[in-house]
């Protein structure tokens, strides 16, 4: 089920806000587990057999880690091999076997990570292995981020299933949250990506100036897109009376693209430091083993963002650049004048966009016309002039909701806005009917 | 007692209150806003979340006032200015107009390609009707240029004789085109027909000499498309040369008497008032004899309410939709004798039709 779906906000949703009150406290785990599942399965229910058999595999080797401490290794590789497994076959087989195809079940590069990080956190003596299989049910399945993220920890949820913090302010931060979320997706990425669907195809007639608009058009369609996901998950959240961490901390003003990773995807970049790169030794064994370190994790985070040579490549831009920057960049950045170090920024905006060109195109001829496109002599066809200028209003929109705000609106005057936005927000759905998004391609 | 806020009340309301009604409202089968049927419950699949996709459609179509919420989103729309990657978006001034067409030609090149070779085979001489979109020749076409303009005589399809429309379209101070529809209206029909005169070898009557019917209350497709509710209705102009007829549809024995069905124009949509709409062969004879002279238009709906103009000077219109047309056309021409051949298509036609491969079926 999709957050923004008619379906879910005006049945699945209350139905679930209305158990998780009216029930008590020991049934509302069971009642949890099972609207999660139901979630999950919606129009798709044999992806609940593939994940169920993931759960009950990993709850047994973990509880076997715990009284077999001996064979801890072997079962915690057993483990990871077999969650990779799952994952490699259903997303990356048809990489190596050319015209292999299997549907990728949704969300399994979520829930598959977020079972790894239990495993090790377990194997790592950090929390317990836990002896209720409901439980750790529910916290693989939980539908607020079950899909799309944020990765969470079991330590960080574990005691949150047992006690849920159930409030009317909670409640009220998590309406004005998901609606954030909403307005994010409905109003401005389905909105930035029809600007670049129009565009993208045609590098060669839009001129520079309309790839440049294209290509920032993608960049807050996926901002605001997934930022967007993670506020309603963590909107859902707080209506439940779960807090989920932030999954986005205004990426586009980063001061360098370490600190752009800093605040993009946090639970991800956190997950591949804590599981991945901390253990490949960090930055602990030397500048050379360094490198090696950020080039393996920043591989295989751009292969975990899609089974395609291209994210591969996008990956390895992001690791050149981070080398690049620890060697030489930031020191640079360091020592620009103050009037000037503002400067910073739209270069690391100009690289991430760069980046994003990468990311968007699977296929490399189109790739590289489009990079070709961006430093095309036409400075600005007429079509795409047109409909770039018709978008300005939603650009300048957009650029104020990528910030953070000084001040904040009177109570009245914030609550009046969200209204408004959540009526745009039911309307556009009643309108464009199916919305689904990007990142469940991952 | 805490602070209660505004958000959430409202969300909570909203969501129970259209709930709800989604649960208890009568379900609408047409709408005749929209002009569509609506979508129906969806049957039960275990495949690709074809379910999931099939239940939203079916929950926004039956949404409890969805006019209104599809208003909402088409005012919001046009105010942000993002209406402008929609299919449909409104001038300055209110008339609802078609985008223009993509910047990619191949299309188009290759239909005409397809009217030249078939123009060659059949050995007639041929002229070509095509309407530029209502937007390329507004004097408000707003953010879009359109491409319109000398668009068909850069690619000099050979064998065809291009009615060079777009300058006196351009400079007409009358309107051409409804203003909720992407047809020409009665005027336009009018002007397209007394440019194309010189090419079908005809003087042009003057306009006096039809009568004209007026029929209100006109909602066309970009109406139905747009969203935006508020914009008043066309008139529907009906062309009359008085031509005393029979016509057919597709070799059947029904025989009428009208190129008018005016049992459609208290229908939702009213524009199959021309022809009784789109037919595969719409075959007409003048009992006038006019000529002596046969006719074959091909065309798509622009054509319809051109065909009542040239009626009266012909003896025989024959008038082709390939869009439903399967029979041999080369056949249908060599065994009835046409003089002339006549396609009407809108230029959105021509760059994204793909029918015009039926042209040579029976030609080998």
């Amino acid at each position: 089920m999709l957050f923004s779906s008619l379906s879910f906000l005006f049945f699945y949703l209350p139905a679930v806000l209305a158990g998780n009150i009216l029930l008590p406290l020991r049934a509302r785990l069971p009642f949890l587990f099972a609207a999660s599942l139901l979630f999950y399965g919606w129009g798709e229910p044999g992806t609940v057999i593939l994940m169920a058999v993931s759960i009950l595999a990993n709850y047994a080797l973990t509880l076997a880690m715990a009284s077999c401490p001996r064979r801890k290794k072997a079962l915690l590789a057993l483990s990871i091999g077999l969650q990779l497994a799952i994952l490699g076959y259903f997303k990356y087989a048809g990489l190596i076997v050319p015209g292999f195809q299997v549907a990728l079940p949704v969300g399994i590069s979520f829930y598959t990570f977020q079972a790894i990080g239990y495993t090790i956190d377990v194997y790592r003596q950090e929390i317990p292995a836990d002896r209720s299989l409901l439980r750790y049910g529910t916290f693989i399945t939980l539908f607020p981020q079950l899909i799309a993220g944020p990765i969470e920890r079991y330590g960080d949820i574990q005691p949150q299933l047992e006690k849920p913090a159930l409030s009317w302010q909670n409640f009220t931060c998590g309406t004005r949250l998901f609606v954030i979320g909403l307005s994010k997706k409905l109003l401005l990425a389905n909105a930035a990506g029809q600007l670049w669907e129009a565009l993208k195809d045609s590098p060669g007639r839009n001129g520079c100036l309309g790839n440049w608009a294209a290509l920032i058009a993608f960049s807050f369609q996926i901002y605001f897109d997934f930022s967007g996901y993670s506020d309603m998950a963590r909107g859902l959240g707080w209506m439940l009376g779960i807090r989920f961490r932030e999954n986005f901390l205004y990426p586009y003003t980063a001061r360098s693209v370490t600190d752009f990773w800093r605040r993009w995807h946090v639970t991800l970049s956190g997950w591949f430091r804590d599981y991945v790169y901390i253990p490949l030794g960090g930055n602990r064994r030397g500048l050379p083993r360094q490198m090696v370190n950020i080039l393996t994790v920043w591989g295989l985070t751009g292969l975990w963002h899609g089974a395609s040579w291209n994210f591969v490549v996008w990956g390895l831009y992001y690791a050149g650049l981070l080398i690049l920057e620890k060697l030489v960049l930031l020191k640079l950045y360091a020592r620009l004048p103050k009037a000037v170090a503002w400067l910073s920024r739209p270069m690391t905006l100009a690289l991430v966009l760069v980046g994003w060109a990468l990311f968007a195109f699977t296929d490399f001829a189109a790739m590289r016309a489009f990079l070709a496109g961006l430093a095309s002599g036409q400075l600005l066809s007429p079509v795409a002039g047109g409909l770039a200028k018709a978008f300005l209003p939603l650009f300048a929109v957009c650029a104020l909701a990528s910030v953070p705000w000084r001040f904040r609106l009177p109570r009245l005057a914030e609550d009046l806005l969200l209204s408004a936005l959540f009526l745009l927000c039911v309307a556009a759905l009643v309108s464009q009917g199916y919305n689904p998004f990007l990142y469940f391609r991952f | 007692m805490k602070r209660l806020r505004l958000l959430p009340i409202l969300f909570i309301g909203l969501i129970l209150v259209m709930g709800a009604g989604l649960l208890v409202s009568p379900r609408q089968e047409f709408s005749p806003l929209e002009k569509r049927y609506l979508a129906s419950p969806p049957a039960l699949t275990l495949e690709g979340g074809q379910f999931s996709r099939d239940m939203e459609e079916y929950l926004g179509d039956h949404f409890p006032l969805r006019a209104d919420w599809v208003g909402l989103n088409a005012r919001y729309r046009l105010l942000t200015g993002i209406m402008a990657a929609d299919s449909v978006w409104r001038l300055p001034g209110g008339a609802l107009v078609e985008a223009p067409l993509g910047s990619d030609t191949a299309r188009l090149e290759r239909n005409l390609r397809l009217l030249s070779d078939f123009a060659r085979k059949a050995a007639l001489p041929f002229a070509l009707v095509a309407p530029p979109a209502a937007g390329a020749v507004s004097p408000r076409a707003g953010y879009y240029p359109y491409p319109d303009e000398g668009l068909l005589e850069s690619l000099n399809p050979a064998g065809i004789r291009v009615v060079p429309l777009f300058e006196a379209f351009k400079a007409s101070d009358i309107p051409l085109y409804y203003r909720t529809d992407p047809h020409w209206n009665g005027q336009g029909a009018y002007r397209a027909y007394q440019l194309a005169s010189s090419a079908l070898g005809f003087e042009a009557l003057p306009a006096r000499d039809f009568t004209v019917t007026e029929s209100p209350g006109f909602f066309g497709s970009a109406y139905a498309r747009s969203g935006l509710w508020s914009t008043p209705p066309d008139i529907l102009e009906l062309w009359d040369s008085g031509a005393k007829l029979s016509l057919s549809f597709d070799g059947k024995p029904d025989v009428h008497d009208s190129l008018f069905f005016t049992r459609h124009l208290s229908e939702a949509d009213q524009y199959p008032v021309f022809l009784d709409g789109n037919h595969g062969l719409t075959d007409i004879i003048n009992h006038d004899r006019p000529s002596g002279r046969k006719l074959l238009v091909l065309k798509d709906s622009y054509g319809n309410s051109l065909v009542p103009l040239l009626l009266p000077h012909f003896d025989r219109v024959t008038v082709i939709d390939l869009r439903a047309y399967r029979g041999k056309l080369l056949s249908l021409i060599s065994e009835n004798g046409y003089d002339q051949i006549l396609a009407v298509y809108a230029l959105n036609t021509l760059a994204t039709d793909s029918n015009f491969a039926w042209l040579m079926r029976g030609g080998e």
